[in-house]
């Protein structure tokens, strides 16, 4: 990616359609801004795992099972 | 019999939307933890701090500088009134459960993309630890 598609600034840019996020020097404290939020990336990828194996209202491997025979059905 | 697949097949759809809806959010990527290199600044004063976190931009659509909050970082934030905000809240109680109880993110806010999915950034949690003293 493009340095030139990065915002820096001490405003808030996302409300102009860009987003970066500087408010202090604490390096540690920003290090672990940064882990938390590829963390959360990880987990949204767990998350969206989980909602294709299972039927939404919770019943283990049932809802995948029919969106591909849904899918084999239709094609 | 008709009417049985009908019936299946609708309520396989009205899953497929609901799955659907939990999928239309997501985490900015490429997230940078940055350090200015000084040396190479024309003008010191234009970034005041050494250490930075940068998102990248974000293409948005009409209606894209509208934040939306659905938790606060101490606060549940208001009931959940359709199915976007129902995933996000649902993706925080799943973070709680998928944790074992010693994470949960809040926090979560961002901006409607181009394609109308909700791009989450500046993410925070409340961690449980336990510590042990031997």
């Amino acid at each position: 990616m493009k340095n030139a598609e990065y915002v820096f600034s001490q405003v808030q840019p996302w409300e102009k359609g860009g987003a970066s996020y500087t408010n202090n020097d604490n390096a540690e404290m920003i290090e672990h801004e940064v882990a938390l939020h590829h963390l959360a990336i990880e987990m949204k990828r767990v998350f969206d795992d989980t909602l294709s194996e299972r039927h939404v209202n919770g019943v283990p491997g049932t809802f995948g099972q029919e969106r591909r025979e849904a899918t084999r059905d239709s094609g | 019999m008709a009417s049985q697949v009908r019936s299946v097949r609708n309520g396989v759809k009205r899953q497929e939307t609901q799955v659907d809806c939990l999928t239309v959010f997501y985490f900015a990527p490429n997230v940078i933890y940055g350090r200015v290199n000084r040396s190479q600044l024309e003008d010191q004063k234009e970034v005041p701090f050494d250490i930075f976190v940068a998102y990248p931009l974000l293409p948005t659509g009409p209606d894209g500088g509208e934040l939306l909050k659905f938790t606060g970082s101490d606060t549940i934030g208001e009931e959940p009134s359709n199915l976007l905000s129902t995933a996000i809240h649902s993706f925080a109680h799943f973070s709680l459960f998928y944790s074992r109880g010693t994470l949960v993110f809040t926090d979560l806010q961002g901006l409607r993309d181009k394609d109308g999915k909700v791009c989450l950034f500046d993410v925070q949690a409340h961690t449980y630890v336990v510590i042990i003293h031997l």
